[in-house]
C-alpha cells in the first residue's frame, strides 16, 4: 500500500512538473491547485510510551483546488474550493481515517449578495453565532442599509461526533449613517434518533434571540455597542423531568475620545447563569465591568489604564457554592522618544507593564497577584535587540504553600543580512526564570537558549533555515518533578526547482531531533522525524 | 461623591460639545486603511503572511485608502524597514503597493500620505508599525504551527510561554484571561508527564481572524486512557496568531480522573521508620516530597520520597527513628488533585510508639 503510494505521488509529482502544466487562467477566472506529497520516518527512542508519534515511515498527501469564475459581466462571480487529505499517520488523521475530505465550498458572490454550500464559518453576533457548519448560507442587500442573512447547517461529521445537530438562523442589519440596529435568532437541535450510546450530548435544544445596537458619532469619536440575548436551553428533551432554561445575557461597551490623545473605554457584561448559546460565545453566571484610559500626551508617549472587576455566582440558579470577586488592574506605558527620526534611533521602544489581580470568596480563594515587566527593543538596518524583565508574585492568603515569586531576564537577537543575492537571518533568545516557592524556600530555575539561521539565496530561489533548542529545568522537591533538559535540533531545505508566474514547484528536505533527558528512571526520550516534502502551486 | 453624581449629565453634555467641536477642526492627512486581502493592518501589532495571502505571482498586494482634511491626497508612499526608505505607491486616495516577500524577514512596515497643501502624516503616529514576517507554508500549516507551540509550552508546563501565546483580548471560557491564567496554572502543579498533541481538522481564513476546528488528545501521569476532545480557536491575524477566543478546553485537566492519595507510616523496630506515600496521579513524576516531623532523633522539615518501582505511584522514603514510648512521627502531604476534583488537600497521618 504504502509502496503504491510512494511510486503514484512521485509519478503524479513528475508528470505534472514535467508537461509543463500551468495555473490555467483566463480573462474572468482561474483555476489554481496546491498538491503537497510528504514521505517521513518517524523515530522514538527511550521510553516510547511517552511520545504520540507513530514509529515508521509514513506519508501525507494533500490537494486544494479553488476555481474562480467571474460571469454575466461582472455581476455574478462564482467560486468553488476544495481540501483532501490522504495520511496513514495518526498525527494528520481525523478518527483515524487514510482519506478525508476536509473541507469543500461552492459560492456564488457579489456586492449586493452571497450565496454559498458546503463548508463554511460564520459570525453574527458574540452570543448567537461564531462557527463552522456543514449546509448553506446566504446573505442579501436589498437596498442601502438593509441586509438580511440566513443559514442552515449540521455538524459535519456524524460518525466522529456520534450525534447529528441541526442549525439555522437568520440575522437582520439595518444601517443609517452612524447607526446599526440589528436582530438575530439561532436554533439548534440535536436529532434524537441520531444518538449513540456513547454520545456526548442528550437530545440538546438551545434556541438563541439576540438585538444588538452599533451608533458611532462625530466621526467615530463616541462609540456605543450593545448586545442583549435570551435563550432557551434544555440539556437533554428525552428525560422529560429536565425543564427548559430560559436567561438572558446584555453587553454595553462605550469609546469616547474627547480630544486627541485621550480615549475613555467603559464596558459591562452580565451573562446569567442559565444562559447558554450552544454556537455563540458566552460565559455564563458572570458579570463584569471594566474601565480603560489611553492616554497620548505626546507623540512618544501612551500610557494604558485599566481596571476590571468581576463576579460569579449570580443568582440561586448559579453552580458555584460561593461567589469569587476578581478584580484586575492593569497599567501600561509606552516610550518611543525618536519617534519623528528617520534613522534606526526612531525604533528604540521602551514598554512598561503593571498588573494586579485580586481574588476572593469567603472562605474558599483569597489571593493576589502582581506582576510587573519591561522590555526595551530597537532595530537597526541590520540588527535588533530585545532586553526584557518580568518579575511577579503571588500571594495565597489561605494556603501559604503555594505563595511564590519569580524573576525572569530575557534577552533576543536578530541579525538581517544581505550579502549579493544571500540574506541571512539570525536570532537568539536567551531566558532565565527563578521561581521560588517562599514558605519552604524552594527554588526552580529554567534556562532557555534557542537560535536559529535561516540562510535565503535568491539567485538559486533556495532557503536552508537551521535551529537549535534548549531547556533545562533546576526543580526543587516542591513541584515533585525531577531535573530535566530538553534539546532540539532542526534543519529545513526548500528548493525552488521551477518558478513562473503560473506553476510553483518545491522540494523540502527537514530533518528534526528532540531528546528528553530527566533525572528519574524510564523517564528519557526522543524523536527524530526526516522527511522529503514535494509542493506544487499551478 | 453625591455632588459628583449630580453633575453626571452636565459632564456627558460637556464631553460631547468636546468631541463635537474637535471634530471640526483642521487635521493633518491620514491612512485611513491598508489591507492584504481581508486583513486590516492599521493598528495591528505583529501579522504572519502565508502562502494564503500571496498573490498568484508570488507578490504581497497591500490595498489601502487614504484621507487628506486639506487639499487633496498627493502621495502615499510605504516603508518596510520602518521609515527608513521609501517607496512610492500605486494611486492616492485609493492607493496599492505590491512585494516580493523573502521568506521569515521580518518587515516593518509603515505607511505616509502627504496632501497636496504639503503636510505629511507622521507614520508611526498615524499608521503605526507593523511587522511583517512572511512564512512559506499555508495557513493550515501555520494554526498547525501555531497549536503546536501551545502543546509545547504546555508539556514544558511554561506558564509564560503559554499565556503568551493568547492575547489580553481573550475574553472566553473560563471567564477571561486571568482566570484562564490561575486554571491552567492548576494543570501545571498538579500534572505530570503531559503529553498533548493537537490534530488540524478545519481552517477558515476569515476577515482579520482564522477559525479552526482541531482535535486534541492528552495523556498525563495516573490516567490510563488518552483524554480526547474538540475545540474550536479563533485565532487573531493581527497580533502574531494569538488565540483570542475558543470554544472547548484550553486548559485540559478540568475533568481529570483524579486519586486520592494514602500514606503509610511503616516501622522497621529497629532503628528507622519507612515512610509510604501513594499517589498515582503522580506516577511517572520519579519524587515527591512530604513534610515529617519526629520527636526522636527529632526532625522537623521536608522529605522527599522516591517512586519505587517506577511509574508506579508509591513514593518510599526512611528516616532514622528511636522505638521508645510515646514518640511518634507525623506525615504531611499535599494531594494535588483528589478524586472528588478538590486540589491540595493536605493529608496527614500519625504513628505513635504503643
Amino acid at each position: 500500500m504504502k509502496s503504491s503510494f510512494f511510486l503514484l505521488s512521485f509519478l503524479l509529482f513528475f508528470l505534472v512538473f514535467c508537461s509543463g502544466v500551468e495555473a490555467v487562467t483566463w480573462d474572468t477566472g482561474q483555476f489554481l491547485f496546491d498538491y503537497r506529497s510528504d514521505v517521513y520516518y518517524q523515530d522514538v527512542f527511550g521510553n516510547e510510551k511517552r511520545s504520540f508519534l507513530k514509529e515508521g515511515t509514513h506519508y501525507l498527501q494533500e490537494l486544494t483546488g479553488d476555481l474562480t469564475q467571474e460571469t454575466v459581466s461582472g455581476k455574478v462571480n462564482f467560486n468553488a474550493y476544495f481540501n483532501l487529505r490522504s495520511s496513514d499517520d495518526p498525527q494528520h488523521q481525523i478518527d483515524e481515517r487514510d482519506v478525508m475530505f476536509v473541507q469543500g465550498y461552492v459560492r456564488l458572490y457579489d456586492d449586493a449578495y452571497e450565496l454559498q454550500g458546503g463548508d463554511y464559518a460564520e459570525d453574527y453576533t458574540s452570543y448567537t453565532l461564531g462557527a463552522s457548519l456543514l449546509g448553506v448560507r446566504a446573505h442579501l442587500k436589498p437596498v442601502d442599509g438593509v441586509k438580511v442573512y440566513a443559514l442552515w447547517g449540521r455538524n459535519r461529521d456524524e460518525e466522529l461526533d456520534r450525534y447529528v445537530r441541526n442549525t439555522f438562523g437568520g440575522r437582520v442589519e439595518l444601517s443609517y449613517r452612524g447607526l446599526s440596529l440589528g436582530a438575530t435568532f439561532v436554533h439548534n437541535d440535536v436529532v434524537r434518533s441520531s444518538l449513540k450510546d456513547d454520545s456526548p450530548v442528550g437530545d440538546e435544544f438551545n434556541q438563541v434571540f439576540g438585538g444588538d445596537l452599533k451608533l458611532s458619532l462625530f466621526e467615530d469619536r463616541f462609540e456605543l455597542q450593545a448586545e442583549y440575548a435570551r435563550s432557551i436551553y434544555n440539556e437533554d428533551e428525552r428525560d422529560e423531568t429536565i425543564e427548559d432554561e430560559y436567561d438572558d445575557a446584555y453587553f454595553v461597551k462605550v469609546q469616547m475620545r474627547p480630544f486627541k490623545g485621550l480615549a475613555l473605554g467603559a464596558e459591562f457584561e452580565r451573562v446569567e447563569p442559565l444562559f447558554n448559546t450552544v454556537m455563540g460565545s458566552a460565559s455564563p453566571d458572570m458579570q463584569r465591568v471594566k474601565g480603560e484610559v489611553e492616554l497620548t500626551p505626546w507623540d512618544f508617549l501612551n500610557v494604558t489604564l485599566l481596571h476590571e472587576y468581576s463576579f460569579d455566582k449570580l443568582t440561586d440558579d448559579s453552580v458555584a457554592d460561593y461567589r469569587t470577586h476578581t478584580h484586575m488592574t492593569s497599567a501600561g506605558l509606552t516610550l518611543t522618544p525618536f519617534y519623528r527620526r528617520e534613522d534606526y534611533w526612531n525604533s528604540l521602544t521602551l514598554n512598561l507593564q503593571g498588573n494586579f489581580s485580586d481574588y476572593y470568596s469567603s472562605g474558599n480563594v483569597d489571593q493576589e497577584d502582581l506582576s510587573i515587566s519591561g522590555t526595551i527593543s530597537q532595530s537597526f538596518t541590520h540588527w535588533n535587540y530585545s532586553i526584557g524583565y518580568a518579575f511577579s508574585r503571588n500571594w495565597n492568603h489561605l494556603d501559604r504553600s503555594s505563595e511564590y515569586e519569580s524573576h525572569s531576564p530575557s534577552v533576543s537577537l536578530g541579525i538581517n543580512y544581505q550579502w549579493l543575492s544571500l540574506q541571512w537571518n539570525w536570532s537568539f533568545n536567551f531566558g532565565y526564570e527563578h521561581r521560588k516557592a517562599l514558605l519552604y524556600d524552594y527554588t526552580d530555575r529554567i534556562y532557555r537558549a534557542d537560535g536559529a539561521l535561516t540562510l535565503d539565496y535568491s539567485e538559486t530561489q533556495s532557503t536552508l533555515a537551521l535551529s537549535v533548542g534548549v531547556e533545562h529545568c533546576d526543580n526543587s522537591p516542591y513541584l515533585g518533578t525531577a531535573d530535566n533538559t530538553r534539546w532540539s535540533f532542526a534543519l529545513n531545505f526548500d528548493q525552488v526547482i521551477k518558478r513562473s508566474d503560473k506553476f510553483t514547484a518545491t522540494v523540502t528536505l527537514s530533518s528534526s531531533y528532540s531528546d528528553y533527558d530527566e533525572d528519574s528512571p524510564d523517564a528519557d526520550y526522543g524523536e527524530a522525524v526526516h522527511s522529503l516534502s514535494l509542493k506544487l502551486n499551478f | 461623591m453625591k455632588r459628583i453624581g449630580k453633575q453626571w449629565p452636565l459632564v456627558i453634555v460637556l464631553t460631547f460639545v468636546l468631541m463635537a467641536t474637535s471634530s471640526a477642526l483642521a487635521e493633518a492627512p491620514s491612512v485611513s486603511s491598508a489591507r492584504i486581502g481581508g486583513l486590516e493592518l492599521k493598528g495591528a501589532k505583529d501579522v504572519l503572511l502565508t502562502r494564503d495571502d500571496l498573490t498568484i505571482r508570488g507578490e504581497v498586494l497591500i490595498e489601502g485608502e487614504a484621507t487628506a482634511y486639506e487639499g487633496s491626497v498627493e502621495k502615499v508612499e510605504v516603508s518596510l524597514d520602518g521609515g527608513r526608505t521609501w517607496q512610492e505607491a500605486v494611486g492616492r486616495h485609493r492607493w496599492r503597493y505590491r512585494f516580493v516577500p523573502t521568506p521569515r524577514y521580518p518587515y516593518n512596515l509603515t505607511v505616509r500620505v502627504t496632501d497636496s497643501t504639503g503636510a505629511t502624516s507622521v507614520p508611526l503616529v498615524d499608521f503605526g508599525l507593523v511587522r511583517l514576517i512572511y512564512l512559506p507554508m499555508t495557513i493550515t500549516d501555520l494554526v498547525q504551527q501555531k497549536a503546536q507551540e501551545l502543546a509545547l509550552a504546555y508539556m514544558s508546563r511554561d506558564l509564560e510561554r503559554y499565556m503568551g501565546l493568547i492575547s489580553r483580548n481573550y475574553v472566553n471560557y473560563p471567564r477571561g484571561w486571568v482566570r484562564l491564567r490561575k486554571a491552567i496554572e492548576y494543570d501545571f502543579k498538579s500534572l505530570n508527564n503531559v503529553i498533548l498533541r493537537f490534530t488540524v481538522n478545519q481552517v477558515f481564513n476569515m476577515d482579520g481572524h482564522v477559525l479552526a476546528d482541531l482535535h486534541w488528545r492528552l495523556t498525563y501521569a495516573g490516567l490510563t486512557e488518552p483524554k480526547e476532545g474538540d475545540m474550536t480557536i479563533r485565532f487573531d491575524r493581527a497580533d502574531q496568531m494569538k488565540v483570542l477566543l475558543q470554544k472547548g478546553e484550553l486548559y485540559f485537566s478540568e475533568a481529570p480522573i483524579g486519586y486520592d492519595a494514602r500514606i503509610s507510616i511503616v516501622p522497621d523496630w529497629v532503628n528507622s521508620i519507612t515512610i509510604i506515600v501513594t499517589d498515582r496521579d503522580k506516577a511517572g513524576a520519579g519524587r515527591v516530597s512530604a513534610y515529617v516531623r519526629i520527636d526522636d532523633p527529632p526532625f522537623n522539615g521536608t522529605m522527599t520520597l522516591l517512586e519505587n518501582p517506577s511509574r508506579s505511584g508509591r513514593f518510599v522514603g526512611s528516616r532514622p527513628f528511636t522505638f521508645t514510648m510515646g514518640v511518634s512521627c507525623s506525615v504531611t502531604y499535599i494531594d494535588e488533585i483528589t478524586s472528588d476534583w478538590r486540589r491540595n488537600v493536605r493529608r496527614s497521618r500519625t504513628y505513635t510508639v504503643p
